[in-house]
């Protein structure tokens, strides 16, 4: 070790808003909202433990590159997340037929986490009919639960564009989910 | 359908799985790097070479001739200066090309406490207890900003003797041939004592967060002999002032007490704040775009209070606001 490190690192905490990452912590803080963003973006809770695993791998690979204050280091590994995402998309395109779209519970005979899981399996088939980029913006709000001004910070997409969006694309599937009868919402 | 019940598919991942993940992880660990990756960023560079120059060398006027060292040196306030950004990209380009500027002072470092790794704890009792601080922390918080976790380090000390020939190595790498080296420096025994610090960290929905690092001042001292504008003078160089400005402004402060911040000028602004009763230093990123490292061209964005109160140092930063930044800052007792 060099012997200026603890040095070093007491200044880098004090002087500088960066500090050395507490990779535990970041662990614990990120690994739900990214799992979630997965599981939103792609519809499928195993998928979604690979692609987390995937993505914590990489930053973990290249943490040493990047600048260790907490909030960059968020930005840095949903920009992570997005690019796996996009690998696994390229990799597999998921399409499911049209006549399960309609496809609803029987919500009378169900109850509690077995309506959730077919609500949320349903849901996942009306959001895999949505353009990509209005999938992965749904997935960042409610799966990831980030703010519009995140988003648009992490997308590229304007705040108000990013509204607009979700005005619209919500309108959408409130329309689709209706079409199968829903007993929720 | 309305946005909670989007939001209520949520879940969290299963214990197993964040566990199988983690030991994936730790068995991939790879050694730390022998170079630290503040080395890589210009700014961080210069940063930490002021730092560490200063943090050794600022230290109490020639007072008490009978002692064998000075008073302590401890921080009671913080200057920042602008930092040159081209002077910045030369310092990390001697960096690249190897030269160890970690060995600014001297090659024989004698680590005599080391500080340990930081340590989660679950309450300030628990902080206070290992610290043997009396731990402060804001009255009130911000509008939605919550406190997430807090995180002790240990008390770390070493001693060095300066070696004022690496110095004027730095110094000749960067071409500052007009620079002259006290050697009264050469051969002093500089002893550094770097005190517990508690870390708190807090977030706002989403991912706007701040730190606050609280701890008692470190604590330098060097033997007499060494006159303080002049190394100030010296540190002034390395950071890109002139001849003329590094001299004036060295002579012109009362550096007993006094830390010098770089603030890279492409990067970050500074005003002073008032925290409290206490005068602060407000840095903030500008905003400037910078490419990331997964190759996004980004805003970099933030910003940081640094104040001295009671005897501890404060430093508070992040990217909530930096209107919520210094509400917080006022908030802590």
């Amino acid at each position: 070790m060099n012997a200026h490190a603890p040095v070093l690192k007491w200044l880098v905490s004090l002087s500088s808003p960066t500090r050395e990452a507490d990779w535990e912590a970041l662990y614990r803080q990120e690994l739900p909202r990214i799992y979630n963003f997965f599981r939103y973006r792609i519809g499928d809770d195993v998928l979604a433990e690979d692609l987390t695993s995937i993505t914590f791998e990489k930053a973990w690979r290249a943490r040493h590159q990047h600048r260790r204050d907490l909030a960059a280091f968020s930005t840095w590994l949903f920009a992570i997340a997005r690019n796996v995402a996009i690998d696994h998309f390229r990799r597999r395109r998921v399409e499911f037929p049209i006549d399960e779209l309609n496809e609803a519970p029987a919500p009378g005979d169900l109850e509690g986490e077995t309506l959730r899981r077919l609500q949320f399996r349903r849901l996942s088939r009306l959001l895999a009919e949505l353009p990509d980029r209005e999938r992965e913006l749904l997935a960042l709000k409610y799966g990831s639960g980030l703010t519009n001004r995140e988003i648009a910070g992490l997308t590229g997409v304007s705040e108000s564009n990013i509204g607009t969006i979700f005005y619209r694309t919500l309108r959408r599937l409130r329309a689709l989910w209706d079409e199968g009868g829903s007993q929720h919402g | 359908m309305d946005d909670q019940f989007l939001y209520d598919f949520r879940e969290d991942p299963s214990p197993e799985f964040a566990d199988k993940v983690r030991r994936k992880l730790s068995d991939q660990a790879a050694p730390e790097s022998s170079r630290s990756p503040i080395w890589r960023k210009p700014a961080a560079v210069a940063l930490s070479v002021a730092a560490v120059f200063l943090m050794a060398l600022s230290f109490p006027a020639v007072r008490a001739v009978a002692q064998q060292f000075l008073d302590l040196f401890r921080v009671q306030r913080f200057v920042a200066i602008s930092a040159d950004p081209d002077r910045l990209k030369q310092i990390a380009r001697i960096a690249s090309e190897g030269f160890d500027l970690k060995s600014l002072l001297s090659r024989s470092v004698k680590v005599v406490k080391e500080p340990g790794q930081l340590q989660l704890v679950d309450s300030v009792a628990a902080a206070e207890q290992l610290t043997g601080l009396t731990i402060q922390l804001p009255a009130t918080l911000p509008s939605e900003v919550v406190q997430e976790q807090m995180l002790v380090g240990g008390e770390g000390a070493l001693e060095f003797t300066a070696d004022t020939a690496l110095l004027q190595e730095v110094l000749d790498a960067l071409d500052l041939r007009d620079v002259l080296v006290p050697q009264p420096l050469n051969g002093a025994v500089v002893k550094v004592r770097m005190p517990p610090r508690v870390i708190t960290n807090y977030r706002r929905a989403g991912m706007a967060r701040a730190t606050l690092l609280q701890a008692a001042s470190p604590e330098i001292s060097l033997p007499q002999g060494v006159h303080l504008p002049e190394i100030v003078e010296i540190a002034l160089r390395i950071l890109g002032m002139s001849l003329d400005e590094a001299r004036q402004y060295a002579y012109s402060i009362d550096w007993h007490g006094t830390l010098l911040v770089p603030v890279p000028a492409d990067v970050a602004s500074f005003r002073e704040v008032e925290v409290g009763t206490s005068q602060g230093l407000l840095i903030e990123l500008n905003g400037q775009r910078k490419r990331d490292s997964s190759g996004r061209v980004r805003p970099e964005e933030g910003s940081m209070v640094l104040w001295s109160d009671g005897g501890k140092v404060y430093s508070l930063s992040g990217t909530i606001n930096k209107r919520d930044l210094l509400q917080m800052a006022s908030a802590i007792p």
